[in-house]
Protein backbone atom coordinates (compact mmCIF):
# COMPACT_ATOMS: atom_id res chain seq x y z
CA UNK A 1 0.00 0.00 0.00
CA UNK A 2 1.32 3.67 -1.01
CA UNK A 3 -1.50 5.87 -0.31
CA UNK A 4 -2.31 7.01 3.42
CA UNK A 5 -5.16 9.10 5.02
CA UNK A 6 -5.10 11.47 8.09
CA UNK A 7 -8.27 12.35 8.77
CA UNK A 8 -9.17 15.64 11.91
CA UNK A 9 -12.50 16.60 13.17
CA UNK A 10 -12.81 20.20 13.24
CA UNK A 11 -11.16 20.32 16.77
CA UNK A 12 -8.15 19.17 14.97
CA UNK A 13 -8.50 15.86 16.86
CA UNK A 14 -7.24 12.74 14.84
CA UNK A 15 -9.98 10.56 13.84
CA UNK A 16 -8.44 7.96 11.99
CA UNK A 17 -4.33 7.86 10.59
CA UNK A 18 -2.41 5.60 9.02
CA UNK A 19 0.42 8.17 7.51
CA UNK A 20 3.99 6.32 7.95
CA UNK A 21 5.57 7.16 11.66
CA UNK A 22 8.45 9.74 9.89
CA UNK A 23 5.80 11.52 7.88
CA UNK A 24 3.14 12.79 10.08
CA UNK A 25 4.74 15.91 10.63
CA UNK A 26 4.52 16.90 6.83
CA UNK A 27 0.57 17.62 7.19
CA UNK A 28 1.78 21.12 8.74
CA UNK A 29 3.89 22.12 6.08
CA UNK A 30 0.78 21.41 3.67
CA UNK A 31 0.65 24.21 0.76
CA UNK A 32 -2.42 23.12 -1.15
CA UNK A 33 -0.45 22.97 -4.28
CA UNK A 34 -0.97 19.00 -5.01
CA UNK A 35 2.67 18.70 -6.48
CA UNK A 36 4.83 16.42 -5.67
CA UNK A 37 7.62 16.31 -3.24
CA UNK A 38 10.81 14.14 -2.65
CA UNK A 39 10.80 12.22 0.91
CA UNK A 40 12.68 9.41 2.49
CA UNK A 41 10.45 6.50 2.90
CA UNK A 42 10.98 2.82 3.15
CA UNK A 43 14.82 4.42 3.44
CA UNK A 44 14.86 5.71 0.28
CA UNK A 45 14.01 9.40 -1.35
CA UNK A 46 10.88 8.91 -3.23
CA UNK A 47 8.14 11.57 -4.91
CA UNK A 48 4.61 11.92 -3.76
CA UNK A 49 2.01 14.43 -3.30
CA UNK A 50 -0.16 15.41 -0.77
CA UNK A 51 -3.40 17.11 -0.72
CA UNK A 52 -6.00 17.86 1.59
CA UNK A 53 -10.32 18.52 1.33
CA UNK A 54 -12.11 19.64 4.33
CA UNK A 55 -15.94 19.44 4.64
CA UNK A 56 -17.91 20.52 7.27
CA UNK A 57 -16.98 17.61 9.72
CA UNK A 58 -13.07 18.14 9.40
CA UNK A 59 -10.49 17.27 6.60
CA UNK A 60 -8.85 14.02 5.38
CA UNK A 61 -5.19 14.71 3.89
CA UNK A 62 -4.15 12.16 1.69
CA UNK A 63 -0.51 11.12 0.88
CA UNK A 64 0.52 8.86 -1.96
CA UNK A 65 3.37 7.53 -3.45
CA UNK A 66 1.59 5.27 -6.13
CA UNK A 67 2.94 6.22 -9.80
CA UNK A 68 -0.41 6.75 -11.76
CA UNK A 69 -1.51 9.55 -8.93
CA UNK A 70 1.92 11.21 -9.33
CA UNK A 71 2.14 11.14 -13.06
CA UNK A 72 -1.90 12.26 -13.34
CA UNK A 73 -3.11 15.33 -11.58
CA UNK A 74 -6.60 14.71 -12.31
CA UNK A 75 -7.06 11.32 -11.10
CA UNK A 76 -5.25 12.61 -7.81
CA UNK A 77 -7.81 15.31 -7.54
CA UNK A 78 -10.27 13.30 -7.35
CA UNK A 79 -8.56 10.52 -4.97
CA UNK A 80 -8.85 13.32 -2.86
CA UNK A 81 -12.15 14.63 -3.42
CA UNK A 82 -13.48 10.80 -2.62
CA UNK A 83 -11.25 10.66 0.35
CA UNK A 84 -13.91 12.75 2.57
CA UNK A 85 -17.00 10.46 1.71
CA UNK A 86 -16.27 8.29 5.13
CA UNK A 87 -15.83 10.96 7.18
CA UNK A 88 -19.27 11.91 8.37
CA UNK A 89 -20.22 8.61 9.58
CA UNK A 90 -17.23 8.04 11.35
CA UNK A 91 -17.70 11.40 13.06
CA UNK A 92 -21.07 10.44 14.13
CA UNK A 93 -19.62 7.13 15.25
CA UNK A 94 -17.22 9.23 17.43
CA UNK A 95 -20.17 11.49 18.58
CA UNK A 96 -21.99 8.21 19.22
CA UNK A 97 -19.92 6.46 21.28
CA UNK A 98 -18.40 9.56 23.17
CA UNK A 99 -21.86 10.49 24.23
CA UNK A 100 -22.77 6.72 25.18
CA UNK A 101 -19.81 6.64 27.41
CA UNK A 102 -20.92 10.09 29.25
CA UNK A 103 -23.75 8.49 29.63
CA UNK A 104 -22.39 5.32 31.46
CA UNK A 105 -19.90 7.31 33.75
CA UNK A 106 -22.52 9.98 34.72
CA UNK A 107 -24.99 6.93 35.74
CA UNK A 108 -21.96 5.96 37.60
CA UNK A 109 -21.12 8.79 39.23
CA UNK A 110 -24.64 9.32 40.00
CA UNK A 111 -25.01 5.83 41.36
CA UNK A 112 -21.80 6.54 43.63
CA UNK A 113 -22.59 10.24 44.95
CA UNK A 114 -26.21 8.64 45.97
CA UNK A 115 -24.59 5.84 47.69
CA UNK A 116 -21.77 8.49 48.84
CA UNK A 117 -24.27 10.64 49.89
CA UNK A 118 -26.24 8.33 51.91
CA UNK A 119 -22.92 7.14 54.08
CA UNK A 120 -22.61 10.74 54.77
CA UNK A 121 -25.76 11.50 56.27
CA UNK A 122 -26.13 7.90 58.10
CA UNK A 123 -22.95 9.27 59.66
CA UNK A 124 -23.62 12.33 60.06
CA UNK A 125 -27.38 11.89 61.82
CA UNK A 126 -25.43 9.32 64.33
CA UNK A 127 -22.68 11.86 65.23
CA UNK A 128 -23.69 15.09 64.39
CA UNK A 129 -21.07 17.68 63.01
CA UNK A 130 -21.76 20.13 65.25
CA UNK A 131 -20.37 17.66 68.48
CA UNK A 132 -17.31 16.88 66.24
CA UNK A 133 -16.91 20.72 65.70
CA UNK A 134 -17.40 21.75 69.52
CA UNK A 135 -15.16 18.67 70.50
CA UNK A 136 -12.15 18.60 68.10
CA UNK A 137 -9.54 18.47 70.81
CA UNK A 138 -11.40 15.44 72.34
CA UNK A 139 -13.18 13.70 69.10
CA UNK A 140 -12.92 9.89 70.53
CA UNK A 141 -14.39 10.79 73.63
CA UNK A 142 -17.68 12.32 71.99
CA UNK A 143 -17.85 9.91 69.88
CA UNK A 144 -17.57 6.87 72.37
CA UNK A 145 -19.96 8.83 75.00
CA UNK A 146 -22.94 9.07 71.83
CA UNK A 147 -22.22 5.17 70.88
CA UNK A 148 -22.72 4.78 74.92
CA UNK A 149 -25.97 6.74 75.04
CA UNK A 150 -27.13 4.99 71.53
CA UNK A 151 -25.95 1.65 70.65
CA UNK A 152 -29.16 0.56 68.78
CA UNK A 153 -28.51 3.18 66.82
CA UNK A 154 -25.04 2.50 66.80
CA UNK A 155 -25.60 -0.84 65.26
CA UNK A 156 -28.34 0.16 62.55
CA UNK A 157 -25.41 2.95 61.35
CA UNK A 158 -22.90 0.29 61.25
CA UNK A 159 -25.15 -1.94 59.28
CA UNK A 160 -26.22 0.88 56.80
CA UNK A 161 -22.50 2.03 56.50
CA UNK A 162 -21.60 -1.81 55.76
CA UNK A 163 -24.15 -1.90 52.81
CA UNK A 164 -24.01 1.34 50.97
CA UNK A 165 -19.95 0.90 51.04
CA UNK A 166 -20.71 -2.96 50.02
CA UNK A 167 -23.76 -1.36 47.02
CA UNK A 168 -20.60 0.89 45.92
CA UNK A 169 -18.41 -2.09 44.66
CA UNK A 170 -21.01 -3.39 43.11
CA UNK A 171 -21.34 -0.11 41.10
CA UNK A 172 -17.62 -0.81 40.84
CA UNK A 173 -17.91 -4.22 39.43
CA UNK A 174 -21.07 -3.83 37.75
CA UNK A 175 -18.73 -0.98 34.99
CA UNK A 176 -15.90 -3.27 34.85
CA UNK A 177 -17.85 -6.43 33.74
CA UNK A 178 -20.90 -4.76 31.96
CA UNK A 179 -19.18 -1.32 30.03
CA UNK A 180 -15.35 -2.62 29.58
CA UNK A 181 -14.25 -4.95 26.76
CA UNK A 182 -12.89 -8.25 27.47
CA UNK A 183 -14.73 -8.74 31.29
CA UNK A 184 -11.97 -9.53 33.66
CA UNK A 185 -13.23 -13.25 35.14
CA UNK A 186 -10.92 -15.28 37.40
CA UNK A 187 -12.64 -18.23 39.08
CA UNK A 188 -11.29 -19.71 42.42
CA UNK A 189 -13.30 -22.43 44.85
CA UNK A 190 -15.50 -21.29 47.23
CA UNK A 191 -17.95 -22.93 49.57
CA UNK A 192 -20.98 -22.30 48.17
CA UNK A 193 -22.60 -22.10 51.10
CA UNK A 194 -20.42 -19.59 52.68
CA UNK A 195 -20.56 -17.55 50.04
CA UNK A 196 -24.73 -16.99 49.74
CA UNK A 197 -23.85 -15.89 53.27
CA UNK A 198 -21.67 -13.27 52.36
CA UNK A 199 -23.79 -11.53 50.59
CA UNK A 200 -27.11 -12.40 52.15
CA UNK A 201 -25.88 -10.89 55.74
CA UNK A 202 -26.00 -7.38 53.86
CA UNK A 203 -29.58 -7.54 53.38
CA UNK A 204 -30.77 -9.67 56.71
CA UNK A 205 -31.67 -6.42 58.58
CA UNK A 206 -33.95 -5.24 55.31
CA UNK A 207 -35.54 -8.69 55.79
CA UNK A 208 -36.42 -8.29 59.16
CA UNK A 209 -37.79 -5.15 59.19
CA UNK A 210 -40.26 -6.55 56.40
CA UNK A 211 -40.81 -9.65 58.93
CA UNK A 212 -39.63 -12.08 56.21
CA UNK A 213 -38.04 -15.50 57.66
CA UNK A 214 -34.83 -16.30 55.89
CA UNK A 215 -33.87 -19.88 55.66
CA UNK A 216 -30.65 -21.22 54.13
CA UNK A 217 -30.67 -25.15 53.98
CA UNK A 218 -27.24 -26.52 55.40
CA UNK A 219 -27.23 -29.85 54.04
CA UNK A 220 -24.01 -31.93 52.14
CA UNK A 221 -24.64 -30.45 48.76
CA UNK A 222 -24.40 -26.69 50.46
CA UNK A 223 -21.20 -27.51 51.81
CA UNK A 224 -19.63 -28.00 48.00
CA UNK A 225 -17.38 -25.98 47.11
CA UNK A 226 -17.44 -24.72 43.43
CA UNK A 227 -15.06 -22.82 41.01
CA UNK A 228 -16.63 -18.74 40.62
CA UNK A 229 -15.51 -15.58 39.80
CA UNK A 230 -16.39 -14.02 43.54
CA UNK A 231 -17.08 -10.26 41.97
CA UNK A 232 -19.21 -11.61 39.30
CA UNK A 233 -21.24 -13.66 41.14
CA UNK A 234 -21.47 -10.93 43.94
CA UNK A 235 -22.92 -8.37 41.74
CA UNK A 236 -25.63 -11.46 40.86
CA UNK A 237 -26.81 -11.97 43.82
CA UNK A 238 -26.70 -8.67 45.45
CA UNK A 239 -29.14 -7.41 42.88
CA UNK A 240 -31.28 -10.71 43.64
CA UNK A 241 -31.70 -10.44 46.89
CA UNK A 242 -31.74 -6.66 46.49
CA UNK A 243 -34.98 -7.26 44.55
CA UNK A 244 -36.86 -9.90 46.77
CA UNK A 245 -36.43 -7.41 49.81
CA UNK A 246 -37.88 -4.98 47.51
CA UNK A 247 -40.30 -7.29 45.99
CA UNK A 248 -41.27 -10.35 49.05
CA UNK A 249 -44.57 -10.13 51.00
CA UNK A 250 -43.98 -8.84 54.68
CA UNK A 251 -43.73 -11.44 57.02
CA UNK A 252 -43.41 -14.68 54.92
CA UNK A 253 -40.51 -16.92 54.18
CA UNK A 254 -37.43 -17.02 51.87
CA UNK A 255 -35.60 -19.95 51.05
CA UNK A 256 -32.07 -20.77 49.71
CA UNK A 257 -31.93 -24.08 48.84
CA UNK A 258 -28.87 -26.01 47.19
CA UNK A 259 -29.21 -28.79 44.38
CA UNK A 260 -27.21 -30.72 42.58
CA UNK A 261 -28.29 -32.97 39.71
CA UNK A 262 -26.08 -34.51 37.45
CA UNK A 263 -23.24 -31.91 35.99
CA UNK A 264 -25.25 -28.97 36.88
CA UNK A 265 -25.76 -26.92 40.52
CA UNK A 266 -28.47 -24.93 41.45
CA UNK A 267 -29.17 -22.45 43.94
CA UNK A 268 -33.08 -21.80 44.22
CA UNK A 269 -34.52 -18.90 46.13
CA UNK A 270 -38.12 -19.82 46.97
CA UNK A 271 -39.89 -16.80 48.15
CA UNK A 272 -43.99 -15.19 48.35
CA UNK A 273 -43.15 -12.10 46.02
CA UNK A 274 -45.48 -9.90 43.66
CA UNK A 275 -46.81 -11.61 40.62
CA UNK A 276 -45.15 -12.41 37.42
CA UNK A 277 -47.93 -12.24 34.67
CA UNK A 278 -46.67 -15.49 32.05
CA UNK A 279 -46.01 -13.20 29.39
CA UNK A 280 -43.86 -11.19 31.26
CA UNK A 281 -41.08 -14.54 32.57
CA UNK A 282 -39.37 -14.16 29.18
CA UNK A 283 -38.87 -9.83 29.48
CA UNK A 284 -37.87 -9.59 32.96
CA UNK A 285 -34.28 -10.54 31.82
CA UNK A 286 -34.50 -7.53 29.52
CA UNK A 287 -32.36 -4.34 29.95
CA UNK A 288 -34.83 -1.04 30.94
CA UNK A 289 -37.97 -3.58 31.60
CA UNK A 290 -40.24 -3.40 34.55
CA UNK A 291 -43.03 -5.89 35.30
CA UNK A 292 -46.64 -4.55 35.96
CA UNK A 293 -46.35 -5.22 39.77
CA UNK A 294 -42.85 -3.75 39.99
CA UNK A 295 -44.03 -0.58 38.75
CA UNK A 296 -46.84 -0.98 41.36
CA UNK A 297 -44.89 -1.11 44.58
CA UNK A 298 -41.76 1.14 43.57
CA UNK A 299 -42.39 4.01 40.85
CA UNK A 300 -38.80 4.48 40.77
CA UNK A 301 -36.25 1.92 39.01
CA UNK A 302 -34.43 1.56 35.73
CA UNK A 303 -35.45 -2.22 35.00
CA UNK A 304 -31.45 -2.88 35.27
CA UNK A 305 -31.58 -5.42 38.18
CA UNK A 306 -32.51 -8.42 36.59
CA UNK A 307 -30.54 -7.36 33.23
CA UNK A 308 -27.35 -7.26 35.50
CA UNK A 309 -28.36 -10.54 36.89
CA UNK A 310 -28.05 -12.32 33.72
CA UNK A 311 -24.96 -10.46 32.31
CA UNK A 312 -23.42 -10.97 35.70
CA UNK A 313 -24.39 -14.76 35.75
CA UNK A 314 -22.67 -15.65 32.30
CA UNK A 315 -19.28 -14.48 33.07
CA UNK A 316 -20.20 -17.78 35.89
CA UNK A 317 -21.46 -19.81 32.91
CA UNK A 318 -24.37 -19.14 34.88
CA UNK A 319 -28.19 -18.52 33.79
CA UNK A 320 -31.11 -17.92 35.76
CA UNK A 321 -34.49 -19.04 35.12
CA UNK A 322 -38.12 -17.86 36.82
CA UNK A 323 -40.75 -20.05 37.97
CA UNK A 324 -44.07 -18.05 38.84
CA UNK A 325 -46.55 -19.53 40.84
CA UNK A 326 -44.63 -22.74 42.33
CA UNK A 327 -47.36 -23.26 44.61
CA UNK A 328 -50.97 -21.94 45.18
CA UNK A 329 -50.33 -19.38 47.74
CA UNK A 330 -51.83 -16.07 46.77
CA UNK A 331 -52.52 -13.01 48.72
CA UNK A 332 -53.50 -8.97 47.90
CA UNK A 333 -51.86 -6.33 49.85
CA UNK A 334 -52.65 -3.01 49.28
CA UNK A 335 -53.66 -3.73 45.43
CA UNK A 336 -50.33 -5.92 45.15
CA UNK A 337 -50.74 -9.57 44.36
CA UNK A 338 -48.19 -11.95 45.92
CA UNK A 339 -47.74 -15.33 45.04
CA UNK A 340 -45.05 -18.57 45.06
CA UNK A 341 -42.02 -17.44 42.82
CA UNK A 342 -39.23 -19.28 42.48
CA UNK A 343 -35.77 -17.97 40.70
CA UNK A 344 -33.34 -20.58 40.18
CA UNK A 345 -29.36 -19.82 39.29
CA UNK A 346 -28.40 -23.07 36.82
CA UNK A 347 -24.48 -23.59 36.52
CA UNK A 348 -23.99 -25.50 33.97
CA UNK A 349 -21.53 -28.57 33.06
CA UNK A 350 -19.80 -28.05 35.49
CA UNK A 351 -18.96 -31.57 36.21
CA UNK A 352 -15.40 -30.94 37.48
CA UNK A 353 -16.16 -27.89 39.80
CA UNK A 354 -17.53 -30.26 42.21
CA UNK A 355 -15.50 -31.18 45.27
CA UNK A 356 -16.30 -33.77 47.79
CA UNK B 1 1.23 -59.51 92.96
CA UNK B 2 0.09 -58.45 96.06
CA UNK B 3 -0.50 -55.19 95.12
CA UNK B 4 -2.98 -56.88 92.60
CA UNK B 5 -4.51 -58.68 94.87
CA UNK B 6 -5.00 -55.88 97.52
CA UNK B 7 -6.35 -53.71 94.55
CA UNK B 8 -8.76 -56.45 92.75
CA UNK B 9 -12.81 -56.61 93.61
CA UNK B 10 -12.33 -59.87 95.38
CA UNK B 11 -10.38 -58.46 97.84
CA UNK B 12 -12.97 -55.07 98.18
CA UNK B 13 -15.58 -57.99 98.44
CA UNK B 14 -14.01 -59.89 101.04
CA UNK B 15 -12.99 -56.77 103.30
CA UNK B 16 -16.81 -55.47 102.63
CA UNK B 17 -18.07 -58.64 103.86
CA UNK B 18 -15.82 -58.63 106.65
CA UNK B 19 -16.51 -54.86 107.56
CA UNK B 20 -20.11 -56.05 108.23
CA UNK B 21 -19.53 -59.08 109.99
CA UNK B 22 -17.26 -57.12 112.07
CA UNK B 23 -19.22 -54.56 113.18
CA UNK B 24 -21.75 -57.14 114.40
CA UNK B 25 -19.12 -59.15 116.01
CA UNK B 26 -17.93 -56.40 118.00
CA UNK B 27 -20.82 -55.26 119.17
CA UNK B 28 -21.97 -58.90 120.01
CA UNK B 29 -19.09 -59.30 121.85
CA UNK B 30 -19.06 -56.06 123.76
CA UNK B 31 -15.85 -54.90 121.53
CA UNK B 32 -13.62 -57.52 122.32
CA UNK B 33 -10.07 -57.23 120.89
CA UNK B 34 -10.47 -60.21 118.08
CA UNK B 35 -13.56 -58.52 116.15
CA UNK B 36 -11.80 -54.83 116.27
CA UNK B 37 -8.91 -56.56 114.57
CA UNK B 38 -10.52 -57.72 111.93
CA UNK B 39 -12.62 -53.99 111.59
CA UNK B 40 -9.48 -52.41 111.22
CA UNK B 41 -7.80 -55.05 108.99
CA UNK B 42 -10.96 -54.91 106.55
CA UNK B 43 -11.32 -50.96 106.84
CA UNK B 44 -7.42 -50.62 106.23
CA UNK B 45 -8.60 -52.89 102.71
CA UNK B 46 -11.20 -50.88 101.71
CA UNK B 47 -9.07 -47.87 102.22
CA UNK B 48 -6.22 -48.84 100.07
CA UNK B 49 -9.27 -49.68 97.20
CA UNK B 50 -10.38 -46.44 97.21
CA UNK B 51 -7.36 -44.82 97.35
CA UNK B 52 -6.16 -47.18 94.08
CA UNK B 53 -9.41 -46.91 92.14
CA UNK B 54 -8.88 -42.47 92.53
CA UNK B 55 -5.51 -42.73 91.05
CA UNK B 56 -6.32 -44.82 88.16
CA UNK B 57 -9.49 -42.16 87.12
CA UNK B 58 -7.09 -39.02 87.66
CA UNK B 59 -3.91 -40.79 85.26
CA UNK B 60 -6.79 -41.43 82.79
CA UNK B 61 -8.12 -37.87 82.35
CA UNK B 62 -4.22 -36.35 82.52
CA UNK B 63 -3.04 -35.53 78.75
CA UNK B 64 0.25 -37.05 78.16
CA UNK B 65 2.56 -35.27 76.60
CA UNK B 66 5.15 -35.93 74.10
CA UNK B 67 8.51 -34.37 74.09
CA UNK B 68 7.88 -31.56 71.92
CA UNK B 69 4.81 -30.54 74.14
CA UNK B 70 2.18 -31.27 71.74
CA UNK B 71 -0.64 -33.60 72.89
CA UNK B 72 -0.63 -36.85 71.41
CA UNK B 73 -4.19 -37.35 70.48
CA UNK B 74 -3.22 -33.88 68.26
CA UNK B 75 -0.57 -35.75 66.74
CA UNK B 76 -2.35 -38.70 66.19
CA UNK B 77 -5.49 -36.20 64.33
CA UNK B 78 -2.49 -34.65 62.19
CA UNK B 79 -1.34 -38.17 61.45
CA UNK B 80 -4.83 -38.96 60.52
CA UNK B 81 -5.68 -35.73 58.19
CA UNK B 82 -2.20 -36.19 56.64
CA UNK B 83 -2.88 -39.94 55.72
CA UNK B 84 -5.72 -39.25 54.18
CA UNK B 85 -5.18 -36.80 51.91
CA UNK B 86 -2.84 -36.49 48.57
CA UNK B 87 -5.46 -34.69 46.58
CA UNK B 88 -7.32 -31.71 46.88
CA UNK B 89 -10.41 -33.58 46.14
CA UNK B 90 -9.55 -35.40 48.99
CA UNK B 91 -9.53 -31.99 51.43
CA UNK B 92 -13.52 -33.04 52.57
CA UNK B 93 -15.41 -30.47 54.62
CA UNK B 94 -14.11 -32.40 57.76
CA UNK B 95 -10.75 -32.09 56.87
CA UNK B 96 -10.66 -29.15 55.56
CA UNK B 97 -10.68 -27.74 59.34
CA UNK B 98 -8.18 -29.78 60.58
CA UNK B 99 -6.01 -28.78 57.91
CA UNK B 100 -6.60 -25.07 57.86
CA UNK B 101 -5.83 -24.71 61.77
CA UNK B 102 -3.09 -26.68 61.32
CA UNK B 103 -1.86 -24.23 57.99
CA UNK B 104 -2.79 -21.00 60.45
CA UNK B 105 0.38 -21.40 62.23
CA UNK B 106 2.94 -22.42 59.60
CA UNK B 107 2.22 -20.44 56.34
CA UNK B 108 3.83 -17.38 55.73
CA UNK B 109 2.11 -14.51 54.17
CA UNK B 110 3.50 -10.76 53.25
CA UNK B 111 2.18 -7.77 51.98
CA UNK B 112 4.10 -5.67 50.46
CA UNK B 113 2.23 -2.51 50.35
CA UNK B 114 2.91 1.51 50.92
CA UNK B 115 -0.29 1.92 51.95
CA UNK B 116 -0.45 2.14 55.61
CA UNK B 117 -4.40 2.09 55.52
CA UNK B 118 -4.46 -1.34 53.97
CA UNK B 119 -6.41 -3.35 57.07
CA UNK B 120 -6.53 -6.43 55.59
CA UNK B 121 -3.47 -7.62 57.47
CA UNK B 122 -5.14 -6.94 60.91
CA UNK B 123 -8.34 -9.23 59.46
CA UNK B 124 -6.33 -12.00 58.47
CA UNK B 125 -3.93 -12.24 62.05
CA UNK B 126 -7.24 -11.99 63.70
CA UNK B 127 -8.96 -14.94 61.96
CA UNK B 128 -5.66 -16.68 63.40
CA UNK B 129 -3.11 -16.40 60.16
CA UNK B 130 -0.11 -15.69 62.49
CA UNK B 131 2.52 -15.05 60.63
CA UNK B 132 0.96 -12.80 58.28
CA UNK B 133 3.64 -9.52 57.65
CA UNK B 134 3.51 -6.56 56.06
CA UNK B 135 5.97 -3.94 54.90
CA UNK B 136 6.06 -0.83 52.53
CA UNK B 137 8.74 -2.17 50.16
CA UNK B 138 11.38 -4.70 49.99
CA UNK B 139 15.29 -4.11 49.32
CA UNK B 140 16.40 -7.52 47.55
CA UNK B 141 14.48 -10.89 47.08
CA UNK B 142 17.08 -12.55 49.40
CA UNK B 143 16.33 -11.13 52.39
CA UNK B 144 14.77 -13.95 54.93
CA UNK B 145 11.02 -12.15 55.23
CA UNK B 146 11.26 -12.85 51.41
CA UNK B 147 12.59 -16.64 51.56
CA UNK B 148 10.17 -17.85 54.42
CA UNK B 149 6.88 -15.98 52.53
CA UNK B 150 4.46 -18.58 51.45
CA UNK B 151 2.34 -16.04 49.26
CA UNK B 152 2.96 -12.67 48.73
CA UNK B 153 0.22 -9.98 48.06
CA UNK B 154 1.94 -7.11 46.10
CA UNK B 155 0.20 -3.77 45.68
CA UNK B 156 1.11 -2.71 41.71
CA UNK B 157 1.51 1.31 43.08
CA UNK B 158 4.00 2.68 45.39
CA UNK B 159 6.36 0.17 45.45
CA UNK B 160 9.61 -1.60 44.21
CA UNK B 161 10.80 2.37 44.40
CA UNK B 162 14.12 0.68 47.12
CA UNK B 163 14.72 -1.21 43.73
CA UNK B 164 14.51 1.70 40.91
CA UNK B 165 11.68 -0.90 39.03
CA UNK B 166 10.01 1.36 36.35
CA UNK B 167 6.64 -0.30 36.53
CA UNK B 168 6.83 -0.38 40.79
CA UNK B 169 4.53 -3.10 41.87
CA UNK B 170 4.27 -5.11 38.68
CA UNK B 171 7.88 -5.08 38.36
CA UNK B 172 8.41 -6.84 42.04
CA UNK B 173 5.38 -9.03 41.30
CA UNK B 174 7.08 -10.27 38.45
CA UNK B 175 10.62 -10.55 39.69
CA UNK B 176 9.73 -12.80 42.92
CA UNK B 177 7.76 -15.14 40.71
CA UNK B 178 10.52 -15.63 38.49
CA UNK B 179 12.82 -16.08 41.20
CA UNK B 180 10.18 -17.77 43.43
CA UNK B 181 8.45 -19.78 40.92
CA UNK B 182 7.22 -21.95 43.67
CA UNK B 183 5.80 -19.45 45.65
CA UNK B 184 1.97 -17.60 45.41
CA UNK B 185 2.16 -14.18 43.94
CA UNK B 186 -1.30 -12.22 43.95
CA UNK B 187 -1.14 -8.73 42.99
CA UNK B 188 -4.14 -6.01 43.69
CA UNK B 189 -4.71 -2.45 42.46
CA UNK B 190 -7.41 0.09 42.82
CA UNK B 191 -6.38 0.41 38.82
CA UNK B 192 -6.62 -3.30 36.98
CA UNK B 193 -5.95 -1.34 33.31
CA UNK B 194 -2.78 0.17 34.80
CA UNK B 195 0.07 -0.91 32.44
CA UNK B 196 -2.56 -3.76 31.10
CA UNK B 197 0.50 -5.32 28.40
CA UNK B 198 2.89 -6.27 31.66
CA UNK B 199 4.03 -9.40 32.08
CA UNK B 200 2.88 -9.44 36.11
CA UNK B 201 -0.77 -9.96 34.77
CA UNK B 202 -0.27 -12.64 32.90
CA UNK B 203 2.45 -14.48 35.22
CA UNK B 204 1.24 -13.81 38.78
CA UNK B 205 -1.12 -16.33 40.13
CA UNK B 206 -4.23 -14.26 40.99
CA UNK B 207 -5.25 -10.77 40.75
CA UNK B 208 -7.94 -8.70 43.31
CA UNK B 209 -9.05 -5.38 42.99
CA UNK B 210 -7.99 -3.13 46.10
CA UNK B 211 -11.96 -2.61 47.35
CA UNK B 212 -11.71 -6.70 47.16
CA UNK B 213 -13.47 -8.00 50.53
CA UNK B 214 -11.61 -9.44 53.00
CA UNK B 215 -13.36 -12.48 52.52
CA UNK B 216 -11.83 -13.06 49.49
CA UNK B 217 -8.38 -12.75 50.91
CA UNK B 218 -9.39 -15.23 53.05
CA UNK B 219 -10.19 -17.78 50.98
CA UNK B 220 -7.25 -17.47 48.54
CA UNK B 221 -5.47 -17.54 51.49
CA UNK B 222 -6.86 -20.82 52.89
CA UNK B 223 -6.69 -22.23 48.99
CA UNK B 224 -3.04 -21.60 49.04
CA UNK B 225 -2.22 -22.91 52.00
CA UNK B 226 -4.47 -25.85 51.49
CA UNK B 227 -2.69 -26.27 48.14
CA UNK B 228 0.92 -26.11 49.87
CA UNK B 229 -0.28 -28.89 52.28
CA UNK B 230 -1.03 -31.15 49.81
CA UNK B 231 2.20 -30.49 47.85
CA UNK B 232 4.29 -31.18 50.74
CA UNK B 233 3.06 -34.38 51.24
Amino acid sequence: MSTFYYAVDNAGDCLYENFPSNLKAIIHAYNDNFEPFEVTWNGQRQFCRLGKKTTSEGSVFTLTFEDKFLRRFKLFRELVQASTLPLASIVKLKTDTLLAQVSITEELIHNLTSLNSYNIQDLFALIPQKILAQNFNKQEEAVRKIIEEQPNVTSATLLKLIKSNLAMKVEFSVFERTQRPNAFVQKMPHSIRDLVLSILQIFIEDFEKKGIQVYVNYDDVSQKRIDLDYDSIFVSLFYLLENAVKYCCRGTDFRIIFEEQGDTFYILFKMISIRIEPNEVNKLTSQGYRSVAAKKVNEEGKGLGMYRITKTLSLNNAEIEIFPRINSYKEIRDGITYEGNMFKIKFKDQKTWFRK
Amino acid sequence: MIKDALTSTAAFLISLVGLIVGIAWAIDSRWEWEPILVLLISLAELLIFAFHKANREEETNKPTESQNGVAPDKIKAEASVQSDISTAEDVTVKHRDSVLDMMKLRYHILFIDDDRKFNVVKILRDTGWKHTKTIPDIKSLDIELVKRTDVFFVDINGVGKLLSLEYEGLDLALMLKQRYADKKVVIYSANKNFNSFHEAWDECDYKLEKNALPYQFQNLVEEYSIQKFIDSK
